[in-house]
């Protein structure tokens, strides 16, 4: 982690799928292990994330800045700063995550794979279906087997489509 | 394509329309993975797994199953072999692959049994109320937990014959607790209340972590502890109330870098409530030698082994 120059503060560029520019101080990038690798490796001063959409970036570097200013103090704020991160729809929470993935920030992955997972938690198959837009691919036969390996199952709250 | 990419390089970011948001089917694996893991067993092999194919494979996948909390409680009650049933489709699908379980107030020692023969990889074992009652089960179970690490037994019935079968087939065992149940001291007579920690002396001399809540030890229980445990670095004696410090502290002092004594608050323990429920050292007095009144002490659960045994 050591770096040769002191003093004076890096800056870098990461450029998000709709070609938004945003620039950032290089150590806040040092979060995301896969920028960390290539600002490392390959001393850039910009990086392109096509994948990544611009309002994404906005968020993930909005995490980033409060995650770096993190002491023992504000822990109470951070915590709630994670609550208001991820309340928001659910197709914005799984762009976030899947950008996380991509740059690789391990502690907000995990967060955002915990906010994904209490959106499903205790509801029905249909509600998640709905809810997820996901369209079932099982033949009757292989629905019936189900019923079959757990018929006792709790079918969830079927009118919970809250997301 | 290329010329398009062209044209989104040079024109000002207004114009272009953000990507596409990933089809949710198609996030990467490892992330359906992450997210259906967190909804525990119970919840995919009731629900999440029958939402489409995607996650009907990912929750048969072996990599799902290496870590497994049950736990039969609160709004989720169900009938005790709901969960047994759920808890044997997961250490199928572990496929030999289990490395973690606890299971929460359900179970059985033929549950057990059923773990131990299909998962030699088990490296964490937790039971807490398995019916109260494990004697003799773990002691079979233990033969084919070889690489063991961890072992958290709680308000359940175990013997010293359990803890020595562990020490010997279980060689890397690191950390044992053993919380006994509220009734333990009823049903064990007061010449045996040693055994358990004389058996622990003897047979797992590699143990670190040691947590022997509410044991009926006394001091020559906790003299063979630490004559036999030199490795040991914790120990937890709270609610041991037959175990007086006075004489052996300065030895648990130096010998032990963490150490919980008998009188110590319980309020950071998980089961706080459950130790409170036990009855103070005077009404123990009045009841410790009337096991007949132990075996009926306002609990329906049936006490249904051999205590000629013991």
């Amino acid at each position: 982690m050591a770096s040769s120059t002191t003093g004076e503060k890096k800056i870098l560029t990461l450029k998000g799928g709709d070609n938004e520019e945003f620039i950032l101080e290089e150590s806040l990038v040092l979060q995301s292990e896969l920028l960390k690798n290539m600002v490392k490796e390959e001393r850039v001063s910009s990086i392109p994330l096509p994948s990544i959409k611009s309002k994404t970036l906005v968020k993930i570097i909005e995490y980033l800045k409060k995650h770096a200013e993190l002491t023992p103090s504000n822990k109470e704020e951070f915590k709630n700063f994670e609550k208001e991160f991820v309340n928001v729809v659910l197709e914005e929470l799984l762009d976030i995550t899947v950008a996380v993935n991509y740059l690789k920030i391990n502690g907000l992955l995990e967060f955002c794979c915990q906010a994904v997972a209490d959106r499903i938690k205790d509801k029905s198959v249909e509600a998640v279906r709905k809810i997820f837009r996901i369209e079932s691919d099982f033949t009757p036969e292989e629905e019936s087997e189900f019923r079959k390996e757990t018929p006792e199952a709790f079918e969830g709250d079927l009118d919970d489509t809250t997301n | 394509m290329a010329n398009e990419q062209e044209n989104l390089e040079e024109s000002s970011s207004s114009i272009v329309p953000p990507p596409p948001s990933p089809p949710w089917v198609e996030l990467p694996r490892e992330i359906t993975m992450d997210i259906l893991q967190r909804l525990g067993a119970m919840e995919i092999v009731e629900s999440a797994q029958r939402v489409c194919s995607t996650w009907w494979k990912v929750c048969h996948d072996p990599a799902m199953w290496s870590v497994v909390d049950l736990k039969n409680e609160g709004d989720n009650f169900k009938m005790p072999w709901v969960l047994d049933k759920i808890c044997r489709i997961a250490v199928d699908r572990s496929q030999g692959q289990l490395l973690k379980i606890s299971i929460d107030n359900f179970g059985s020692i033929d549950m057990i049994n059923y773990i131990a023969e299909r998962s030699s990889q088990l490296r964490h074992l937790r039971v807490v109320k398995c019916y109260s009652n494990l004697v003799g089960g773990l002691a079979a179970a233990a033969k084919n937990f070889p690489l063991l690490e961890e072992l958290h037994i709680y308000f359940t019935l175990i013997t010293k014959d359990d803890i020595e079968s562990v020490g010997r087939y279980c060689p890397l065992l690191k950390s044992f607790t053993l919380n006994a149940t509220e009734y333990e001291n009823l049903i064990f007579p007061p010449s045996q209340c040693n055994d358990q920690a004389l058996a622990i002396a003897k047979s797992m001399p590699k143990l670190r972590h040691l947590a022997f809540l509410q044991n009926s030890l006394t001091n020559k229980g906790l003299q063979a502890i630490l004559d036999g445990c030199l490795l040991l670095e914790s120990l937890d004696l709270r609610c041991c109330c037959c175990v007086d410090l006075n004489g052996d502290l300065e030895r648990c002092m130096q010998q032990i870098v963490d150490l919980k004594r008998p009188g110590d608050s319980t309020h950071d323990y998980e089961f706080h409530s459950e130790n409170q429920r036990r009855p103070s050292s005077d009404e123990d007095d009045d009841i410790r030698y009337d096991y007949d009144y132990g075996l009926s002490l306002g609990d329906s659960r049936e006490y249904d082994y051999d205590y000629d045994r013991l």
